[in-house]
């Protein structure tokens, strides 16, 4: 392994096999009888690698391979071909001792006793990973205090928010201070004001304790404020790697026309621009300047359409995203 | 650098401890059951009363009223100490994808549902053992003899590990199966008809007794109540419990040797 690196996978592959079948009674009772497969490729051969103290976004749509990614870094996946190194471990090899170098977030999942305070899971915590007594105290103490959790971790985690829930669970993963921590979508379903206290909180400790993040979201503000680096996954394979920054450049060639207008009129169609929105009076147009030019197509708009008001910008990090996930 | 594990026992005793404070969460549940569970008892009494009655005679395949009373009353109780779910859990945490919460700990997927089972179980047993107990002892319950307590409680240990691997290799079949129930319910059936908790196994024919003698269930409820009511001579026990013994690591081996494949299935079809 490189110095510095953390991470370093290669080739990573991972294909299965699902069971696939038609819709219908009768499909279903066919498939009893003869099951027939398919073989998915979730990923196909990626690489890259990780330093420690960085806090990389992986992301990427729906079953793009995010999650496969995340699972066989941690240690629940076999690989079809390709290596893996954490921190100097194989993990689906050594499971027990490498689980105690890193700390899961599962967004979607449970992960605190439901029916007893977040307090009791922690300790339970403390004992199994082997956590000095001082070192418990201090950093729970420093957690509970930076979230402002005094509270709720005495209340049983059923009759927690949302938002209080997540927050505990980040506690839990990171009370046995793991150099790596993978944080699966971390903030769905939470509020602007909680996502804003953890997103914080996740800078301090990378700041404060070095620890490498791995987070995957489909919140790219999230992404832009905590995350130098992004990684977009799509179809099982790598298809941007570097500064979110970067994205953007490759992309400047792009705009976006807002137009408003005095009547009602919602088509367009010219070569090198896409219609992103459509409202009866209002018109959200990209344009690809490196197929046509912003004046050509605002002259078009004024001499064919009764336009009120016109906007030209840079197309919104989310936009460029899709650009990506479609290439 | 690497961590130094905590030792087998602190984690063990953190599972243990965790699942405990689960189960007073559920305290009610368990006093709900202090009103049901003793009318089992009730039921085998009557029972049993009515055949004596009509059958004229003291003791029918070697056991009398009193006895009967006690084999019930003794088979509960150890089905009580002997107690385990994790076969309904496991298959909760496959259905729901929850398996990955216990693969993050630095504890066999085993042990995790070992020692939780433990835990959420304590409380269980000492709660419900009283009212049986109260019961039996009004219809007659008979007191073990105190030469036989090292192996009673050896002869429930066994029981205990034995109902525990058989549940959990239940369980383990949700990795391939998912929804268990049927599984379940038939090995719920099978154990409580092949290990005695229906009938003693005296009451069959002798070469089925011979073949039960060595099936796994039989040393479930059989033989540590057989040992509790001073039925069998200490040599013969204690050839009895080699043999349960010898179960209870041939079904760890297999729990082994099938989690194994459950891993690899669940780790490689996606999650």
């Amino acid at each position: 392994m490189k110095p510095g690196n953390i991470i370093e996978v290669n080739g990573l592959k991972k294909a299965y096999k699902t069971s696939k079948r038609d819709p219908g009674l009768i499909n279903a009772i066919k498939a009893l009888f003869k099951r027939q497969y398919m073989e998915k490729e979730a990923l196909k051969g990626i690489t890259f690698s990780v330093k420690k103290g960085e806090i990389l976004g992986l992301i990427g749509p729906n079953g793009a391979g995010k999650s496969t990614t995340i699972k066989a870094l941690s240690g629940v996946l076999f690989p079809t071909s390709g290596t893996v190194e954490v921190l100097g471990y194989t993990p689906w090899e050594e499971r027990e001792d490498y689980v105690q170098h890193i700390g899961v977030v599962f967004g979607q999942k449970p992960q605190l006793v439901w029916d007893l305070p977040a307090m009791d899971s922690f300790e339970m915590h403390k004992e199994v990973y082997n956590i000095p007594p001082r070192e418990y105290a201090t950093r729970l103490k420093r957690m509970i205090r930076l979230l402002s959790l005094e509270e709720v971790v005495k209340k049983p985690v059923r009759d927690l928010s949302l938002g209080e829930r997540m927050k505990c669970k980040l506690v839990a993963s990171l009370l046995h201070n793991p150099d790596l921590v993978f944080l699966d979508e971390p903030s769905i379903g939470l509020d602007v004001i909680a996502k804003n206290i953890m997103r914080d909180f996740i800078i301090e400790t990378n700041k404060h304790n070095r620890t490498t993040f791995i987070i995957t979201t489909h919140d790219m503000q999230e992404i832009e404020r905590l995350c130098k680096r992004v990684i977009i996954i799509n179809h099982g394979g790598i298809v941007y790697d570097g500064p979110l920054h970067g994205i953007k450049q490759q992309f400047q060639s792009f705009k976006v026309v807002d137009v408003k207008m005095e009547t009602e009129r919602n088509t367009f169609s010219k070569k090198g621009c896409t219609v992103l929105e459509k409202r009866p009076y209002e018109l959200r147009i990209q344009i690809d300047t490196k197929k046509t030019t912003i004046k050509e197509v605002i002259n078009l708009l004024i001499k064919r359409y009764d336009v009120a008001d016109i906007n030209v910008s840079d197309p919104p990090i989310e936009e460029i995203i899709e650009l990506v996930f479609r290439q | 650098m690497r961590r130094q594990q905590a030792s087998g026992w602190r984690k063990g005793l953190a599972v243990t401890k965790l699942g405990f404070k689960e189960s007073l969460a559920y305290k009610f549940h368990y006093f709900v059951s202090l009103f049901g569970v003793p009318v089992n008892v009730l039921i085998y009494y009557f029972l049993w009363k009515a055949i004596f009655t009509y059958s004229g005679q003291d003791v029918i395949n070697g056991y009398t009223l009193q006895e009967m009373v006690t084999y019930y009353v003794i088979v509960m109780l150890v089905g009580f100490i002997t107690y385990s779910q994790v076969d309904e859990w496991i298959e909760y945490e496959v259905v729901h994808g929850h398996m990955v919460n216990a693969m993050m700990k630095p504890l066999s997927y085993f042990k995790w549902h070992l020692y939780n089972t433990l835990g959420m179980n304590s409380l269980g047993i000492i709660i419900q053992i009283i009212p049986v107990m109260l019961v039996g002892l009004a219809l007659g319950l008979k007191a073990p003899s105190p030469g036989n307590l090292p192996l009673l409680i050896i002869a429930i240990t066994i029981a205990a590990a034995l109902y525990h691997l058989l549940t959990y290799l239940t369980g383990l079949a949700a990795f391939w199966l998912l929804r268990i129930r049927g599984l379940r319910r038939s090995r719920r059936v099978i154990v409580a008809f092949l290990s005695g908790s229906m009938l003693p196994l005296t009451f069959f024919p002798a070469g089925m007794q011979k073949v039960f003698s060595f099936l796994p269930f039989t040393f479930m409820r059989f033989t540590p109540v057989q040992i509790y009511m001073g039925k069998v001579a200490a040599a013969e026990a204690v050839l009895g419990l080699c043999i349960g013994l010898a179960w209870v690591l041939a079904l760890y081996l297999v729990t082994r040797w099938v989690w194994e494949r459950a891993f690899k299935k669940f780790s490689g079809a996606g999650i």
